[in-house]
Protein backbone atom coordinates (compact mmCIF):
# COMPACT_ATOMS: atom_id res chain seq x y z
CA UNK A 1 0.00 0.00 0.00
CA UNK A 2 1.85 3.51 -0.83
CA UNK A 3 1.70 6.53 0.53
CA UNK A 4 -1.77 7.94 -0.27
CA UNK A 5 -3.90 4.87 0.05
CA UNK A 6 -2.44 4.48 3.61
CA UNK A 7 -3.25 8.38 4.00
CA UNK A 8 -6.53 7.65 2.33
CA UNK A 9 -7.51 4.72 4.21
CA UNK A 10 -6.86 6.56 7.59
CA UNK A 11 -8.69 9.15 6.73
CA UNK A 12 -11.99 7.38 6.07
CA UNK A 13 -12.01 6.39 9.64
CA UNK A 14 -12.41 9.47 10.73
CA UNK A 15 -15.85 10.53 11.61
CA UNK A 16 -17.16 14.32 10.69
CA UNK A 17 -17.02 14.92 14.34
CA UNK A 18 -13.41 13.81 14.42
CA UNK A 19 -12.64 15.87 11.65
CA UNK A 20 -14.08 18.99 13.22
CA UNK A 21 -12.00 18.36 16.37
CA UNK A 22 -9.14 18.08 13.68
CA UNK A 23 -9.90 21.40 12.05
CA UNK A 24 -10.89 23.16 15.66
CA UNK A 25 -6.92 22.09 16.85
CA UNK A 26 -4.82 23.42 14.08
CA UNK A 27 -6.62 26.78 14.79
CA UNK A 28 -6.75 26.39 18.42
CA UNK A 29 -2.82 28.30 17.94
CA UNK A 30 -4.55 31.31 17.46
CA UNK A 31 -3.39 31.84 14.32
CA UNK A 32 -5.44 32.50 11.17
CA UNK A 33 -5.26 29.76 7.90
CA UNK A 34 -6.79 29.29 4.58
CA UNK A 35 -8.37 26.39 4.36
CA UNK A 36 -5.51 24.80 1.65
CA UNK A 37 -2.76 25.61 4.77
CA UNK A 38 -5.26 24.05 7.14
CA UNK A 39 -5.09 20.35 5.25
CA UNK A 40 -1.02 21.36 4.59
CA UNK A 41 -1.09 21.60 8.98
CA UNK A 42 -2.48 18.57 9.24
CA UNK A 43 -0.56 16.43 6.76
CA UNK A 44 2.44 17.87 7.90
CA UNK A 45 1.84 17.35 11.50
CA UNK A 46 0.38 13.59 10.64
CA UNK A 47 3.31 13.25 8.88
CA UNK A 48 1.24 12.78 6.01
CA UNK A 49 -1.14 9.85 7.40
CA UNK A 50 -4.32 11.76 7.40
CA UNK A 51 -4.82 14.00 4.60
CA UNK A 52 -8.45 15.96 4.30
CA UNK A 53 -9.71 16.21 0.48
CA UNK A 54 -10.94 20.22 0.29
CA UNK A 55 -13.97 19.23 -1.58
CA UNK A 56 -15.10 17.94 1.93
CA UNK A 57 -13.23 20.56 4.30
CA UNK A 58 -14.81 23.14 3.20
CA UNK A 59 -18.50 22.07 3.61
CA UNK A 60 -17.31 21.27 7.20
CA UNK A 61 -15.84 25.22 7.44
CA UNK A 62 -18.81 26.24 6.19
CA UNK A 63 -21.04 23.89 9.14
CA UNK A 64 -18.44 25.14 11.65
CA UNK A 65 -18.87 28.97 10.84
CA UNK A 66 -22.84 28.39 11.12
CA UNK A 67 -22.50 26.86 14.39
CA UNK A 68 -20.16 30.08 15.56
CA UNK A 69 -16.90 28.03 16.28
CA UNK A 70 -15.21 29.86 13.47
CA UNK A 71 -15.02 33.41 12.28
CA UNK A 72 -13.98 33.91 8.21
CA UNK A 73 -12.27 37.00 7.24
CA UNK A 74 -11.26 37.85 3.06
CA UNK A 75 -7.60 39.12 3.03
CA UNK A 76 -6.34 40.60 -0.55
CA UNK A 77 -2.95 39.08 -1.07
CA UNK A 78 -0.70 39.49 -4.46
CA UNK A 79 -0.57 36.24 -6.36
CA UNK A 80 3.31 35.60 -7.57
CA UNK A 81 2.49 32.69 -9.84
CA UNK A 82 -0.46 34.52 -11.52
CA UNK A 83 0.64 38.18 -10.75
CA UNK A 84 -3.08 39.82 -9.73
CA UNK A 85 -4.45 40.71 -6.32
CA UNK A 86 -7.06 38.20 -5.59
CA UNK A 87 -9.02 37.57 -2.21
CA UNK A 88 -8.28 34.76 -0.08
CA UNK A 89 -10.09 33.54 2.99
CA UNK A 90 -9.09 32.56 6.10
CA UNK A 91 -10.28 31.38 9.59
CA UNK A 92 -9.55 31.78 13.17
CA UNK A 93 -11.48 29.63 15.69
CA UNK A 94 -13.79 31.99 18.08
CA UNK A 95 -13.64 31.98 21.86
CA UNK A 96 -17.18 30.01 22.01
CA UNK A 97 -14.93 27.28 20.33
CA UNK A 98 -12.47 26.57 23.10
CA UNK A 99 -14.90 25.54 25.41
CA UNK A 100 -16.10 23.12 22.48
CA UNK A 101 -12.61 21.79 21.69
CA UNK A 102 -12.07 21.60 25.12
CA UNK A 103 -14.80 19.12 25.43
CA UNK A 104 -14.59 17.62 22.56
CA UNK A 105 -10.56 16.63 23.08
CA UNK A 106 -11.67 15.12 26.34
CA UNK A 107 -14.15 13.16 24.96
CA UNK A 108 -11.85 11.80 22.20
CA UNK A 109 -9.07 10.61 24.57
CA UNK A 110 -11.63 8.71 26.61
CA UNK A 111 -13.14 7.16 24.18
CA UNK A 112 -9.39 6.53 22.53
CA UNK A 113 -8.21 4.52 26.11
CA UNK A 114 -11.37 2.97 25.97
CA UNK A 115 -10.88 1.37 22.30
CA UNK A 116 -7.25 1.16 22.97
CA UNK A 117 -8.21 -1.40 26.36
CA UNK A 118 -10.41 -3.34 24.50
CA UNK A 119 -8.35 -4.15 21.39
CA UNK A 120 -5.18 -5.13 23.74
CA UNK A 121 -8.30 -7.22 25.74
CA UNK A 122 -8.72 -8.71 22.60
CA UNK A 123 -5.07 -9.78 21.16
CA UNK A 124 -4.04 -11.39 24.59
CA UNK A 125 -7.33 -13.11 24.34
CA UNK B 1 -18.59 30.04 -13.21
CA UNK B 2 -15.95 29.23 -14.84
CA UNK B 3 -12.26 28.48 -13.59
CA UNK B 4 -9.92 30.99 -15.86
CA UNK B 5 -6.18 28.94 -15.26
CA UNK B 6 -5.89 27.68 -18.33
CA UNK B 7 -2.56 29.55 -18.73
CA UNK B 8 -1.44 27.38 -15.67
CA UNK B 9 -2.25 24.21 -16.94
CA UNK B 10 -0.90 21.86 -19.68
CA UNK B 11 -4.01 21.33 -22.30
CA UNK B 12 -4.46 18.14 -21.60
CA UNK B 13 -4.62 18.81 -18.04
CA UNK B 14 -6.41 21.65 -18.41
CA UNK B 15 -9.12 19.94 -20.29
CA UNK B 16 -9.53 17.52 -17.46
CA UNK B 17 -9.61 20.25 -14.27
CA UNK B 18 -12.33 21.71 -16.49
CA UNK B 19 -14.14 18.74 -16.66
CA UNK B 20 -14.12 17.60 -13.33
CA UNK B 21 -15.53 21.48 -12.33
CA UNK B 22 -18.31 21.32 -15.06
CA UNK B 23 -19.01 18.26 -13.86
CA UNK B 24 -19.39 19.27 -10.20
CA UNK B 25 -21.32 21.99 -10.86
CA UNK B 26 -23.56 19.95 -12.98
CA UNK B 27 -24.24 17.71 -10.06
CA UNK B 28 -25.15 20.32 -7.78
CA UNK B 29 -27.72 21.62 -10.41
CA UNK B 30 -28.73 18.23 -10.66
CA UNK B 31 -29.32 17.99 -7.29
CA UNK B 32 -31.11 21.69 -7.01
CA UNK B 33 -28.74 22.63 -4.47
CA UNK B 34 -29.18 26.71 -3.52
CA UNK B 35 -27.31 28.66 -5.52
CA UNK B 36 -25.41 30.83 -2.41
CA UNK B 37 -24.64 26.83 -1.16
CA UNK B 38 -22.89 26.15 -4.52
CA UNK B 39 -21.33 29.15 -4.74
CA UNK B 40 -19.80 29.18 -1.48
CA UNK B 41 -18.19 25.54 -2.26
CA UNK B 42 -17.08 26.06 -5.40
CA UNK B 43 -15.66 29.50 -4.42
CA UNK B 44 -13.83 27.70 -1.33
CA UNK B 45 -12.12 25.04 -3.96
CA UNK B 46 -11.50 27.60 -6.66
CA UNK B 47 -9.07 29.33 -3.56
CA UNK B 48 -7.30 25.67 -3.24
CA UNK B 49 -6.50 25.32 -6.92
CA UNK B 50 -5.39 28.87 -6.93
CA UNK B 51 -3.30 28.12 -3.54
CA UNK B 52 -2.27 25.07 -5.04
CA UNK B 53 -0.93 27.15 -8.26
CA UNK B 54 0.64 29.21 -5.70
CA UNK B 55 2.30 26.46 -4.25
CA UNK B 56 3.40 24.68 -7.53
CA UNK B 57 7.39 26.81 -7.86
CA UNK B 58 8.45 25.35 -11.37
CA UNK B 59 8.10 27.57 -14.01
CA UNK B 60 6.61 24.88 -16.61
CA UNK B 61 3.24 24.32 -16.58
CA UNK B 62 1.26 22.18 -14.16
CA UNK B 63 1.10 18.67 -16.41
CA UNK B 64 -1.44 15.91 -16.37
CA UNK B 65 0.14 13.49 -13.41
CA UNK B 66 0.10 16.59 -11.23
CA UNK B 67 -3.16 17.58 -12.01
CA UNK B 68 -5.01 14.56 -11.54
CA UNK B 69 -3.20 14.47 -7.65
CA UNK B 70 -5.03 17.90 -7.05
CA UNK B 71 -8.38 16.74 -8.21
CA UNK B 72 -7.86 14.16 -6.09
CA UNK B 73 -6.76 16.56 -3.05
CA UNK B 74 -10.45 18.19 -3.71
CA UNK B 75 -12.22 15.13 -4.19
CA UNK B 76 -14.59 13.35 -6.07
CA UNK B 77 -18.09 15.25 -6.90
CA UNK B 78 -19.37 12.24 -4.86
CA UNK B 79 -17.39 12.87 -1.71
CA UNK B 80 -17.75 16.73 -1.76
CA UNK B 81 -21.63 16.55 -2.15
CA UNK B 82 -22.07 13.84 0.89
CA UNK B 83 -19.96 16.29 2.86
CA UNK B 84 -22.72 18.66 2.46
CA UNK B 85 -24.93 16.59 3.98
CA UNK B 86 -27.31 16.65 1.49
CA UNK B 87 -30.52 14.10 1.70
CA UNK B 88 -29.07 11.90 -1.58
CA UNK B 89 -30.35 8.83 -2.79
CA UNK B 90 -27.58 6.35 -2.13
CA UNK B 91 -28.78 4.46 -6.31
CA UNK B 92 -27.70 8.37 -7.39
CA UNK B 93 -24.44 8.14 -5.84
CA UNK B 94 -23.70 5.01 -6.93
CA UNK B 95 -25.03 5.92 -10.30
CA UNK B 96 -22.89 9.16 -10.55
CA UNK B 97 -19.48 7.06 -9.16
CA UNK B 98 -19.25 5.75 -12.51
CA UNK B 99 -19.55 9.16 -13.90
CA UNK B 100 -16.94 10.46 -11.65
CA UNK B 101 -14.33 7.46 -13.38
CA UNK B 102 -15.44 8.54 -16.77
CA UNK B 103 -14.97 11.95 -16.10
CA UNK B 104 -11.63 12.05 -14.11
CA UNK B 105 -10.10 9.66 -17.48
CA UNK B 106 -11.56 12.76 -20.43
CA UNK B 107 -8.40 12.08 -22.64
CA UNK B 108 -8.82 14.77 -25.41
CA UNK B 109 -7.29 11.92 -28.08
CA UNK B 110 -9.45 9.43 -25.90
CA UNK B 111 -12.41 11.79 -27.86
CA UNK B 112 -10.76 11.52 -31.36
CA UNK B 113 -12.16 7.93 -31.78
CA UNK B 114 -15.70 8.18 -29.98
CA UNK B 115 -17.08 11.77 -31.41
CA UNK B 116 -16.66 13.88 -34.22
CA UNK B 117 -15.23 16.75 -32.71
CA UNK B 118 -13.19 19.77 -34.31
CA UNK B 119 -9.18 20.31 -32.70
CA UNK B 120 -8.91 23.96 -32.67
CA UNK B 121 -5.22 24.07 -34.39
CA UNK B 122 -3.95 26.97 -32.37
CA UNK B 123 -4.07 25.63 -28.91
CA UNK B 124 -5.09 21.89 -29.83
CA UNK B 125 -8.42 22.53 -27.80
CA UNK B 126 -11.27 20.37 -28.19
CA UNK B 127 -14.54 22.02 -29.45
CA UNK B 128 -17.73 20.73 -30.19
CA UNK B 129 -18.43 20.12 -34.16
CA UNK B 130 -20.16 23.59 -34.98
CA UNK B 131 -18.21 25.53 -33.47
CA UNK B 132 -16.90 28.64 -35.37
CA UNK B 133 -14.39 29.70 -32.29
CA UNK B 134 -12.08 27.71 -29.96
CA UNK B 135 -13.80 27.94 -26.83
CA UNK B 136 -10.36 27.84 -25.40
CA UNK B 137 -8.09 30.33 -26.79
CA UNK B 138 -10.95 31.59 -28.50
CA UNK B 139 -9.57 32.16 -32.02
CA UNK B 140 -11.46 31.43 -34.92
CA UNK B 141 -11.25 27.77 -36.00
CA UNK B 142 -9.23 28.21 -39.07
CA UNK B 143 -10.18 24.54 -40.80
CA UNK B 144 -13.69 23.06 -40.60
CA UNK B 145 -12.51 19.24 -40.77
CA UNK B 146 -13.59 16.25 -38.71
CA UNK B 147 -9.98 14.80 -36.32
CA UNK B 148 -10.60 11.64 -36.26
CA UNK B 149 -8.43 9.52 -34.12
CA UNK B 150 -4.69 8.73 -35.83
CA UNK B 151 -4.77 5.42 -34.30
CA UNK B 152 -1.53 4.45 -36.51
CA UNK B 153 0.25 7.48 -35.54
CA UNK B 154 1.25 7.59 -32.22
CA UNK B 155 0.47 11.10 -30.78
CA UNK B 156 4.41 11.77 -30.64
CA UNK B 157 4.67 11.69 -33.78
CA UNK B 158 2.55 14.60 -34.47
CA UNK B 159 4.00 15.79 -31.88
CA UNK B 160 7.60 15.61 -32.89
CA UNK B 161 7.40 15.51 -37.35
CA UNK B 162 11.11 15.36 -37.72
CA UNK B 163 11.07 11.52 -35.57
CA UNK B 164 8.16 10.21 -37.88
CA UNK B 165 9.44 12.24 -41.02
CA UNK B 166 13.16 11.27 -40.78
CA UNK B 167 11.52 7.40 -39.84
CA UNK B 168 9.58 7.05 -42.68
CA UNK B 169 12.30 8.40 -45.01
CA UNK B 170 14.74 5.99 -44.20
CA UNK B 171 13.08 3.80 -44.55
CA UNK B 172 11.93 4.76 -48.30
CA UNK B 173 15.32 5.44 -48.97
CA UNK B 174 16.55 1.64 -48.01
CA UNK B 175 13.50 0.36 -49.92
CA UNK B 176 14.39 2.44 -52.88
CA UNK B 177 17.81 1.46 -52.67
CA UNK B 178 17.19 -2.04 -52.71
CA UNK B 179 14.85 -1.66 -55.61
CA UNK B 180 16.83 -0.02 -58.00
CA UNK B 181 19.90 -1.86 -56.89
CA UNK B 182 17.97 -4.55 -58.09
CA UNK B 183 17.09 -3.33 -61.44
CA UNK B 184 20.15 -1.88 -62.15
CA UNK B 185 22.10 -4.72 -61.30
CA UNK B 186 19.67 -7.84 -62.23
CA UNK B 187 21.05 -8.91 -65.90
CA UNK B 188 17.84 -11.19 -66.44
CA UNK B 189 15.58 -8.19 -65.81
CA UNK B 190 13.91 -6.69 -68.96
CA UNK B 191 13.44 -3.56 -67.49
CA UNK B 192 17.44 -2.97 -66.44
CA UNK B 193 18.50 0.56 -67.57
CA UNK B 194 22.04 1.13 -68.75
CA UNK B 195 23.98 2.83 -66.21
CA UNK B 196 25.13 5.44 -68.58
CA UNK B 197 21.28 6.38 -69.46
CA UNK B 198 20.05 5.84 -65.69
CA UNK B 199 23.01 8.75 -64.70
CA UNK B 200 21.80 10.97 -68.06
CA UNK B 201 18.67 10.85 -66.59
CA UNK B 202 19.24 11.21 -62.81
CA UNK B 203 22.02 13.97 -63.54
CA UNK B 204 19.31 16.87 -63.64
CA UNK B 205 16.74 15.93 -61.11
CA UNK B 206 18.98 16.98 -57.94
CA UNK B 207 19.22 20.57 -59.06
CA UNK B 208 15.15 21.51 -59.55
CA UNK B 209 13.84 19.33 -56.64
CA UNK B 210 17.12 18.87 -54.28
CA UNK B 211 17.51 22.83 -53.98
CA UNK B 212 14.36 23.42 -53.46
CA UNK B 213 13.90 20.84 -50.75
CA UNK B 214 16.57 22.36 -48.94
CA UNK B 215 15.57 25.91 -48.89
CA UNK B 216 12.34 24.93 -48.11
CA UNK B 217 13.26 22.85 -44.84
CA UNK B 218 15.55 25.24 -43.70
CA UNK B 219 13.04 27.96 -43.97
CA UNK B 220 10.58 25.95 -41.71
CA UNK B 221 13.40 25.41 -39.45
CA UNK B 222 14.04 29.09 -39.20
CA UNK B 223 10.19 29.93 -38.74
CA UNK B 224 10.17 27.52 -36.40
CA UNK B 225 13.21 28.68 -34.38
CA UNK B 226 13.92 32.53 -35.15
CA UNK B 227 10.26 33.37 -34.04
CA UNK B 228 10.93 31.31 -30.27
CA UNK B 229 14.23 32.93 -29.17
CA UNK B 230 13.31 35.29 -27.06
CA UNK B 231 10.29 33.75 -25.21
CA UNK B 232 11.20 30.45 -24.85
CA UNK B 233 14.85 31.74 -23.18
CA UNK B 234 12.55 33.38 -20.55
CA UNK B 235 9.87 32.32 -19.33
CA UNK B 236 9.48 28.74 -20.66
CA UNK B 237 11.16 25.28 -20.55
CA UNK B 238 14.09 25.38 -22.84
CA UNK B 239 14.31 21.69 -23.65
CA UNK B 240 12.47 22.36 -27.23
CA UNK B 241 14.80 25.28 -27.49
CA UNK B 242 18.03 22.25 -27.28
CA UNK B 243 16.17 20.48 -29.60
CA UNK B 244 16.18 23.18 -32.60
CA UNK B 245 19.55 24.12 -31.56
CA UNK B 246 20.64 20.60 -32.58
CA UNK B 247 18.64 20.46 -35.83
CA UNK B 248 19.96 24.05 -36.60
CA UNK B 249 23.29 22.63 -35.96
CA UNK B 250 23.16 19.61 -37.98
CA UNK B 251 22.52 21.87 -40.76
CA UNK B 252 25.44 23.88 -40.07
CA UNK B 253 27.42 20.90 -39.37
CA UNK B 254 26.60 19.52 -42.78
CA UNK B 255 27.11 22.81 -44.86
CA UNK B 256 30.67 22.70 -43.42
CA UNK B 257 31.18 18.87 -44.39
CA UNK B 258 30.56 19.63 -47.82
CA UNK B 259 32.80 22.05 -48.27
CA UNK B 260 35.46 19.90 -46.26
CA UNK B 261 34.71 17.02 -48.94
CA UNK B 262 35.31 19.01 -51.72
CA UNK B 263 38.57 20.51 -50.48
CA UNK B 264 40.10 17.42 -48.68
CA UNK B 265 39.14 14.80 -49.99
CA UNK B 266 42.21 12.18 -51.55
CA UNK B 267 39.74 11.22 -54.25
CA UNK B 268 37.46 13.38 -56.70
CA UNK B 269 34.07 13.66 -56.09
CA UNK B 270 31.09 14.38 -58.11
CA UNK B 271 28.26 16.59 -57.46
CA UNK B 272 26.34 13.65 -57.05
CA UNK B 273 28.00 12.20 -54.76
CA UNK B 274 28.46 14.71 -53.22
CA UNK B 275 24.71 15.33 -52.60
CA UNK B 276 24.37 11.96 -51.28
CA UNK B 277 26.92 12.20 -48.59
CA UNK B 278 25.71 15.99 -47.40
CA UNK B 279 22.17 14.30 -47.09
CA UNK B 280 23.92 11.12 -44.64
CA UNK B 281 26.02 13.33 -43.18
CA UNK B 282 23.21 15.89 -42.27
CA UNK B 283 20.66 13.18 -40.93
CA UNK B 284 23.25 11.51 -39.33
CA UNK B 285 23.69 14.90 -37.12
CA UNK B 286 19.89 14.82 -36.56
CA UNK B 287 19.71 11.20 -35.39
CA UNK B 288 22.27 11.85 -32.69
CA UNK B 289 20.59 14.96 -32.10
CA UNK B 290 17.73 13.46 -31.77
CA UNK B 291 18.86 10.68 -29.72
CA UNK B 292 20.59 13.26 -27.28
CA UNK B 293 17.24 14.68 -27.07
CA UNK B 294 15.44 11.50 -26.13
CA UNK B 295 14.43 12.29 -22.24
CA UNK B 296 13.60 16.17 -23.03
CA UNK B 297 11.28 14.51 -25.66
CA UNK B 298 9.70 11.88 -22.96
CA UNK B 299 8.75 15.33 -21.57
CA UNK B 300 5.75 15.19 -23.81
CA UNK B 301 4.21 18.34 -21.99
CA UNK B 302 6.83 20.48 -22.11
CA UNK B 303 7.42 20.02 -25.78
CA UNK B 304 3.64 20.12 -26.20
CA UNK B 305 3.61 23.52 -24.43
CA UNK B 306 6.36 24.96 -25.95
CA UNK B 307 4.79 23.90 -29.34
CA UNK B 308 1.20 25.80 -28.34
CA UNK B 309 3.53 29.10 -26.75
CA UNK B 310 5.41 28.73 -30.23
CA UNK B 311 2.15 28.81 -32.38
CA UNK B 312 0.45 32.04 -29.99
CA UNK B 313 4.11 33.87 -30.33
CA UNK B 314 5.00 33.15 -33.39
CA UNK B 315 3.16 36.04 -36.03
CA UNK B 316 3.90 33.33 -38.99
CA UNK B 317 0.99 31.46 -37.50
CA UNK B 318 -1.21 33.70 -39.04
CA UNK B 319 -0.72 32.40 -41.95
CA UNK B 320 0.30 28.85 -41.39
CA UNK B 321 -0.17 26.52 -38.81
CA UNK B 322 1.28 23.83 -36.68
CA UNK B 323 -0.13 21.34 -39.31
CA UNK B 324 1.51 22.77 -42.04
CA UNK B 325 4.74 23.06 -40.75
CA UNK B 326 4.75 19.83 -39.86
CA UNK B 327 3.78 18.75 -43.25
CA UNK B 328 6.35 20.85 -45.16
CA UNK B 329 9.03 18.99 -43.15
CA UNK B 330 7.65 15.84 -43.83
CA UNK B 331 6.93 16.22 -47.42
CA UNK B 332 10.69 17.69 -47.60
CA UNK B 333 12.55 15.17 -45.73
CA UNK B 334 10.67 12.01 -47.78
CA UNK B 335 11.66 13.99 -51.29
CA UNK B 336 14.87 14.53 -50.12
CA UNK B 337 15.46 11.28 -49.18
CA UNK B 338 13.82 10.08 -52.33
CA UNK B 339 16.53 11.44 -54.09
CA UNK B 340 19.57 10.29 -51.74
CA UNK B 341 17.86 6.89 -52.60
CA UNK B 342 18.02 7.20 -56.22
CA UNK B 343 21.28 8.60 -55.94
CA UNK B 344 22.96 6.30 -53.42
CA UNK B 345 22.00 2.92 -55.66
CA UNK B 346 23.09 4.37 -58.90
CA UNK B 347 26.94 3.83 -57.63
CA UNK B 348 29.35 1.89 -56.41
CA UNK B 349 29.11 0.90 -53.11
CA UNK B 350 33.12 1.79 -52.74
CA UNK B 351 32.45 5.19 -52.71
CA UNK B 352 28.97 5.44 -50.63
CA UNK B 353 29.11 2.37 -49.03
CA UNK B 354 30.44 3.72 -45.86
CA UNK B 355 28.37 6.35 -45.94
CA UNK B 356 25.29 4.22 -46.45
CA UNK B 357 25.86 2.64 -43.17
CA UNK B 358 26.53 6.14 -41.41
CA UNK B 359 22.86 6.74 -42.52
CA UNK B 360 21.29 3.78 -41.66
CA UNK B 361 22.44 3.97 -38.21
CA UNK B 362 20.67 7.15 -37.42
CA UNK B 363 17.76 5.56 -39.02
CA UNK B 364 17.70 2.48 -36.56
CA UNK B 365 18.02 5.11 -33.09
CA UNK B 366 15.10 6.83 -34.48
CA UNK B 367 12.82 3.37 -35.12
CA UNK B 368 13.64 2.25 -31.60
CA UNK B 369 13.09 5.74 -30.21
CA UNK B 370 10.20 5.98 -32.16
CA UNK B 371 8.86 2.67 -31.00
CA UNK B 372 9.54 3.75 -27.56
CA UNK B 373 7.52 6.41 -27.33
CA UNK B 374 4.92 4.81 -28.65
CA UNK B 375 5.33 2.01 -25.67
CA UNK B 376 5.42 5.71 -23.44
CA UNK B 377 2.17 6.75 -25.35
CA UNK B 378 0.39 3.62 -24.37
CA UNK B 379 1.57 2.73 -20.98
CA UNK B 380 1.04 6.91 -19.61
CA UNK B 381 -2.45 6.15 -21.20
CA UNK B 382 -3.32 2.97 -19.35
CA UNK B 383 -1.76 4.53 -16.16
CA UNK B 384 -3.87 7.88 -16.36
CA UNK B 385 -6.78 5.58 -16.44
CA UNK B 386 -5.74 3.56 -13.44
CA UNK B 387 -4.82 6.37 -11.36
CA UNK B 388 -8.47 8.17 -12.18
CA UNK B 389 -9.93 4.96 -10.91
CA UNK B 390 -8.94 5.99 -7.27
CA UNK B 391 -11.18 9.12 -7.15
CA UNK B 392 -14.20 6.61 -6.62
Amino acid sequence: MNDSEKSQECSSYLGKELSELLLLSVLSSGESYSAYKIIQKIKEKSQGVISFRAGTIYPQMVKLEKKGLLSKRIEDITSHAEGVVRQKAVYSITNQAYEVLYQRQKAWITLQKTINQILQEMIRG
Amino acid sequence: MDLELSEHFTPDAWQMLNSFWHSLQERMKELKIANTQQTTILSGIEEFIHEFIEDYKDRERINFERTLELIQEIGSPSEILQAMDLPIEEKIIQDRREADIKTATVDFREDYSKTTQIKCQICEWLNASDSKFCENCGKRIIKQREMKKPSYIPQEAIDHPYIASLSISYLILITLGVVFHYLRNSPSNPTRLSHERFIEILHDIPIFILIPTIIIGLFSGYVIDHSFLEERRSKYDTQLSHFQDYYSLGIILTLISLWLLYVYLPFSINYNEALVLVFSLAFFANGIAIWINKRNLDNRSAITTSYLDLLKFTKAIDNYNYTRIRDINIAGSVVSFVISAVLWSSYDYSILGVTAWIAFIPMLLMLINGIALMNYYSWSHINRFIAAKSLQ
